[in-house]
């Protein structure tokens, strides 16, 4: 599978069509099941779309990079007409009567969407294995996860299978997973996506971003979904730069890149931390300063962020009710029904978080845990602040771990928060921030480099990750069966 | 955290039948479930130890503006799209069992 970019020079060029690409990715999606990155796949829309694209094609009148290109989404975005389940029986079986919108946007550039990809059931956790559909296998290794939770659309990219998808990312749903498959994935400033469509898990955190295996391909898919929405009211009125042209420039000459001490202590396994260290390397070797920072309060992020979200998200899971939407399972008494729809519904690890939500926002405890864990974001914030003072980008490891065994780590939910320990503050304080791949493990898993933006500032991580591709292979690997 | 706390959140959250009416959970659910619990918040616990008297909260990242759109009428969706995925449609809403003598 090439890229977007060359995909979209061969469709320009009439060397290849939008059919022939979906037929060749439905074909590989089928022979490569096992995975489980799919869901649902949608190939009477898909046909309609790459027709459509075709014809515009002939016509001379294509819509832009993206007409044509087969893409993937991840389950928790809402297709009109195509089942959606955020990975969750609670929503078992649903057609949504609309498209979220970044599906319109992918839909006006021309783009065909296959299919919806399996995920941690509506986006908690770490590893993709607790989708109520079963796991997601990563395609380096299948006895291993790819990372969580948007591990279906990390993996449709990884197995070549579709060249760009999108996920969602909470606190580091999109970069954990493309560094556990070696590919790129970018979460865009808080509020640059519209989150309307998006199966809402904790709101002040959740950030729609794209996955694929080029700086260029996130570029392009960036520019297609950010922008203005009045339709979520988080979304920023803020006009968004290009920055594809930067991208593919990749000059990093004089830009100073912050290296955390907090993020290379104990827990970071030497193989990422050895591999890590190279990209950065490669990023000096272009002409980049690398400055040693602090970011003091990181310790606190991952105890702020596991009192943050789970509040958030007990109070927007209140929606499943067995009402509107979604299977019911009957009784005569209202309260009970709830109960019971909610009890068959739901997941161990939702049932979890709803009621650590529900602990840390009653009364009594409200202002030593939920309040407490806030004041220590504006300081998460702060850190990040002033850091930004001396620096234009900051880098660290994306997953403090490769990706490791199936079953490994659901007996300890602990453990397998701190797969995140990299990424949640940044979800925190609200930056930009992208995984690129940063080389491979003795056992050929991949791993991630982090690199953190300044608000509204998608452009600067993207060039270095352009840079960084222009100076190293390892994103130009595909795994070998794939 | 107890057995019994377990069991009040549970309800509290709707996920559990109200007390009259028994109970979803096992004993052997309710006792993982207070000791999975038991060890997240004995993590999160040392927030609780900071001095953050003075620091404001923080509840976005991004500092964002009351957010009001025009007062003007916008697309809706249609009631019959509206009511497809309900598991009881009634007429022109939403069945639910009887909550009002």
């Amino acid at each position: 599978m090439k890229s977007i970019a060359e995909l979209d020079a061969a469709l320009a060029s009439g060397s290849t069509t939008a059919e022939t690409l979906l037929d060749a990715t439905l074909a590989k999606i089928e022979a490569t099941k096992t995975l489980g990155a799919f869901l649902a796949i949608d190939p009477s829309g898909a046909r309609a779309a790459a027709r459509a694209a075709d014809a515009r094609a002939r016509s001379g009148g294509r819509l832009g990079p993206l007409d044509g290109i087969p893409l993937a989404l991840k389950d928790n975005l809402v297709t009109e007409g195509v089942v959606t389940t955020a990975g969750s029986k609670i929503l078992d079986g649903w057609i949504p009567p609309y498209d979220g919108f970044v599906v319109r946007r992918l839909r006006a550039a021309g783009s065909v969407l296959v299919g919806k990809t399996n995920m941690d059931e509506l986006g908690m956790g770490s590893s993709s294995e607790r989708s109520a559909y079963g796991p997601v296998r990563n395609p380096w290794d299948v006895a291993r996860v790819p990372g969580g939770s948007s591990g279906g659309s990390a993996v449709a990219v990884a197995a070549r299978l579709v060249p760009g998808s999108l996920g969602s990312d909470t606190g580091g749903s999109v970069r954990q997973p493309a560094a556990m498959t070696g590919i790129y994935g970018l979460k865009p400033t808080y509020g640059r996506v519209s989150r309307q469509g998006l199966i809402a898990f904790a709101s002040s955190l959740d950030q729609i971003g794209p996955m694929a295996t080029t700086p260029e391909d996130l570029a392009i898919l960036y520019e297609a979904i950010a922008g203005h929405d009045p339709g979520d009211s988080t979304s920023l009125a803020r006009p968004v730069e290009p920055v594809r042209e930067a991208v593919r420039a990749a000059d990093v000459r004089g830009l100073r890149i912050g290296i955390p001490a907090e993020y290379w202590g104990e827990g970071i396994d030497p193989e990422v931390r050895s591999a890590t260290d190279a990209a950065i390397g490669a990023l000096r070797e272009a002409g980049a300063l690398t400055v040693p920072i602090s970011l003091p309060n990181t310790a606190h992020a991952l105890s702020a962020y596991y009192l943050i979200a789970p509040a958030e998200a007990a109070s927007n899971l209140a929606r499943f009710d067995g009402v509107r939407y979604g299977p019911r399972v009957a009784d005569p008494e209202l309260r009970a029904m709830f109960a019971r729809t909610r009890h068959a519904g739901f997941g161990a690890e939702v049932k979890r978080r709803i009621m650590l939500g529900t602990y840390v926002l009653s009364a009594g405890y409200y202002d030593a845990y939920y309040g407490q864990a806030q004041r220590v974001r504006t300081l998460i914030r702060a850190d990040f602040e002033a850091a930004f003072g001396s620096v234009d980008l900051i880098a660290t490891p994306t997953s403090p771990i490769p990706a490791f065994p199936i079953g490994a780590r659901t007996d300890d939910p602990l453990a397998m928060y701190l797969a995140d320990v990299c990424t949640l503050a940044v979800n925190l304080a609200g930056v930009p921030a992208l995984s690129a791949p940063a080389g491979f493990t003795q056992n050929d898993l991949p791993v991630g480099l982090q690199l953190i933006g300044r608000w509204l500032d998608e452009g600067t991580i993207l060039r270095a990750a352009g840079a960084l591709h222009a100076r190293t292979p390892h994103a130009r690997r595909a795994p070998p069966m794939f | 955290m107890s057995p019994g706390e377990v069991r009040l959140l549970a309800r509290l959250a709707a996920l559990d039948l109200p007390p009259e009416q028994g109970t979803l959970l096992g004993d052997a659910e309710v006792l993982e479930l207070a000791r999975e619990m038991s060890a997240i918040l004995g993590h999160v616990r040392a927030l609780s130890a900071l001095d953050l008297a003075g620091v404001e909260p923080t509840s976005h990242g991004m500092p964002l503006p009351t957010a009001l759109r025009d007062d003007v009428a916008g697309e809706r969706l249609a009631r019959e799209k509206a009511l497809a995925a309900a598991p009881q449609p009634v007429d022109d809403g939403f069945a639910v069992p009887k909550v009002v003598e």
